[in-house]
């Protein structure tokens, strides 16, 4: 940098340090904002689940369906405790789950023999778990359960965690004993009252609504008075036995409506995983292993890659896709104030008239803008690297032992530089000819797809580096950190990436240079 | 010391071809002198200023400015002359302390001159109480103030003023006209451009009258008396009406 140079880089960082429209895009955004909407965002979608799956809904059944439906719930109950460590766990399981100062009541034996009580006994339950349950870390929850003392299977102060499936069966408690039935209303469907006169029947099918009260229900889900409608034709207790035929039951719901998908969702889980137990148990009563349904299996465990080898795969493709989006963001304002801006306050006819050359103002106003753009970008993926720790789980953080050593922070910032370079260049260029500040301002906006838009192509699987893509400036910085994460630094494609950007930069400058040689471009208003 | 000759600019313009807007001008004006720029707006005044300060190449003719060529020596005129432009602007964000320093670090002013300089300066145009204020917080004459302090901040042999005056307050623009009077002293060649004819009458020894960018008049003030009458704005009105 020559004299000159550095004199207008330092006047034009003060003054780009001293505006806080430059300061809020550069610095706040990504360091701010973006980690607050994803930890914010990532959290809300956690706590709308949990809440969806605890929440009451209502289904409307006449008796002999509920009845019905009872009696499948209850099969998954007395499939699930010819699993002797489940029968022997059940109620230490369900007190440690809901860790409450008052005990689940103990059930009384009927409760394996008649479904009415089972139902009962499992509202009960549900009351004092409602609080305690989220869908996330049940699995984790469960897995510390210490099996009841005195059990065969607890010589050795095992817990649940050992028996992989018994704490299915225990997760299949949650699903189908609890979400299934006890958070369940049901309501016979001569209670359901006639719809509001705005109600339009149009495009449920003809058959649905001629059915006796069949318009009154439909209309009674679409307005969320009722999440379902369910019917079971025959008799599960009959129909479970004959092999030779699948029992329908018929549940009507509306998708588009989120509690009425989750109705949806519960009753076929509860189908799905009681048909499974039934058909194990068919199985072992011709003397057949639940193996005999499995003919063959893909065995674990026999991944090359590491468990933090797969998350940098996985988030590491966007890497070059931050990297650029942050550094556009960067870019723009500084180079929007320094190009046109300066045209626009009448300061720039005086800065020319000054004794230095019109390459060195370029050159002074370019690193401003490229140093602005390489600080979002290193602040934006190190902001989300951050807000990455909270979102993940922390057994999978631990699993992945990610750290930020220098040697990532060193290869992040060489990965920013090239496309830095290339849009600072590339802007600078653009606000010199622009006329103004909003007219800058119109040119830019639509360049944001002829930047963004190649490097995210680039990151399609089947594109690989090569020595011509590696002049291709943006699109080379993508292709770049595939290899890069592949484990493969082909030093060659790094130096031809760099060149090629160096290239274009110097022509971006020397275009503004020769922008600025142009009478009709200073003094045009 | 300032002399053009048979200066000439024609522009084009999409659509409307090419636009003449200034033919045939010469003049000179020399140290210790005040030449006087007068023109109604449009005239060519500016564009005449642009090209004797490197701003604008001519189309055709040539100029000094202290023995450099304005065509191939635009450095060396550059860093004789002060200029400022009509409607200059500051930095918003910067104080003007700290725009001098940015001026006279570009002109290749010592540290410790430049600060002694800016000093001086801020004595002679009444700048100490808002010298370290941003500049977007000033009022039009303060910024005013702080433009022609960066004009002269090199101590230039020439100064070239473009409507230094326009939209000032009466206190304002006596502080602009003493300090003219003081570069006179001071034996230093200003033009300077206008169309107030009192500041014509106070300040320049001589003056050239442009209109639709040829000079018609080039003169003293007494000589425009003796010819159109006492009234100078009079006189002004009528010289441009003979023109067209």
């Amino acid at each position: 940098m020559t004299g000159n140079t550095w004199t207008i880089f330092k006047k034009e960082l003060l003054d780009t340090l001293r505006d806080r429209k430059t300061l809020m895009f550069m610095l706040l955004i990504p360091t701010l904002v973006t980690p607050a909407l994803m930890i914010g965002g990532s959290r809300l979608v956690e706590n709308i689940m949990k809440k969806k799956a605890v929440e009451r809904i209502t289904i409307v059944a006449d008796e002999q369906s509920h009845a019905r439906y009872r009696g499948v719930v209850h099969r998954w109950f007395k499939e699930a405790n010819q699993d002797f460590i489940f029968r022997a766990a059940l109620n230490i399981g369900l007190n440690q789950l809901a860790q409450q100062d008052e005990e689940i009541p103990a059930p009384s034996p009927e409760i394996y023999t008649d479904p009415v009580v089972f139902e009962e006994w499992l509202n009960e339950v549900g009351d004092y778990m409602t609080e305690a349950l989220s869908g996330e870390d049940l699995r984790e929850r469960l897995s510390e359960i210490e099996l009841p003392e005195g059990s065969p299977e607890n010589s050795s102060g095992m817990s649940l965690g050992d028996y992989g499936d018994t704490m299915q069966l225990f997760v299949d408690f949650y699903t189908v004993g609890l979400r299934g039935l006890a958070f369940v209303d049901f309501e016979t469907p001569d209670s359901i009252d006639a719809p509001s006169a705005d109600f339009v029947s149009d495009g449920i099918p003809e058959e649905m609504i001629s059915q006796p009260n069949g318009l009154n229900i439909a209309a009674a889900i679409k307005s969320k008075k009722i999440q379902g409608y369910l019917i079971f034709e025959e008799d599960p207790t009959e129909s479970l036995t004959n092999e030779s035929r699948t029992m329908p039951v018929t549940l009507w719901h509306d998708s588009t409506l989120s509690s009425s998908k989750e109705a949806e969702t519960r009753v076929s889980r509860v189908l799905d995983r009681t048909g499974k137990l039934v058909v194990i148990s068919r199985l072992k009563k011709r003397d057949l292993s639940p193996d005999f349904l499995e003919p063959m299996d893909l065995k674990g465990n026999t991944n090359l890659a590491s468990p933090s080898q797969e998350i940098l795969a996985a988030v590491g493709g966007f890497l070059p896709y931050l990297v650029i989006v942050y550094a556009f963001l960067g870019a723009l304002y500084p180079a929007i104030d320094l190009g046109a801006g300066e045209k626009e306050r009448n300061t720039l006819e005086t800065l020319l008239l000054a004794p230095q050359t019109r390459t060195e103002v370029a050159l002074g106003k370019f690193f401003v803008i490229l140093l602005a753009s390489l600080v979002a970008a290193i602040l934006g993926v190190a902001s989300i690297a951050i807000s990455f720790y909270y979102i993940i789980p922390a057994s999978v953080m631990a699993q992945a032992n990610i750290q930020l050593d220098p040697m990532t922070v060193i290869a992040v910032t060489l990965l920013a530089l090239p496309p830095a370079a290339a849009i600072s260049g590339i802007f600078l260029a653009i606000s010199i000819f622009a006329r103004s500040f909003k007219e800058a301002q119109n040119y830019i906006a639509p360049m944001q797809f002829l930047i963004i838009l190649p490097p995210l192509a680039a990151m399609l699987p089947g594109i690989e580096m090569n020595w011509k893509l590696a002049m291709v400036p943006l699109v080379n910085v993508s292709l770049l950190a595939k290899e890069f994460l592949k484990g493969d630094i082909n030093w060659g494609y790094y130096v031809v990436t760099f060149a090629s950007t160096i290239l274009l930069a110097a022509v971006c400058i020397g275009y503004s240079v020769w922008q600025f040689r142009r009478e009709e471009v200073l003094f045009r208003t | 010391m300032i002399s053009v000759r048979d200066l000439s600019k024609v522009y084009k313009v999409k659509k409307k071809g090419e636009v003449v807007a200034l033919q045939g001008v010469s003049f000179e004006c020399r140290p210790g002198e005040v030449f006087g720029l007068l023109g109604p707006n449009g005239a060519g005044k500016t564009t005449c200023l642009r090209i004797i300060s490197t701003a604008l190449k001519p189309t055709n003719g040539s100029g000094e400015v202290m023995g450099h060529d304005i065509l191939t020596d635009p450095a060396g005129v550059r860093t004789s002359i002060g200029f400022l432009a009509a409607n200059s602007g500051l930095y918003a964000r910067l104080t003007p302390k700290e725009v001098l320093r940015y001026f006279g670090t570009l002109f290749g002013m010592e540290k410790a001159k430049l600060n002694a300089r800016i000093d001086e300066l801020a004595e002679t145009f009444e700048m100490t109480e808002f010298l370290n204020r941003p500049c977007d917080k000033l009022s039009t004459g303060m910024k005013q103030k702080v433009n022609i302090a960066r004009t002269v901040l090199h101590s230039p042999p020439v100064i070239i003023f473009d409507e230094p005056t326009s939209g000032l307050d009466v206190l304002t623009s006596r502080t602009i006209i003493q300090f003219v009077k003081k570069c006179r002293e001071e034996q230093k060649t200003v033009i300077l451009s206008t169309h107030i004819m009192a500041e014509v009458e106070k300040l320049c020894d001589r003056v050239a009258i442009i209109h639709k960018g040829q000079l018609f008049f080039n003169g003293t003030v007494p000589e425009i008396r003796e010819k159109h009458g006492d009234d100078l704005e009079e006189a002004f009105i009528q010289m441009v009406k003979e023109v067209a």
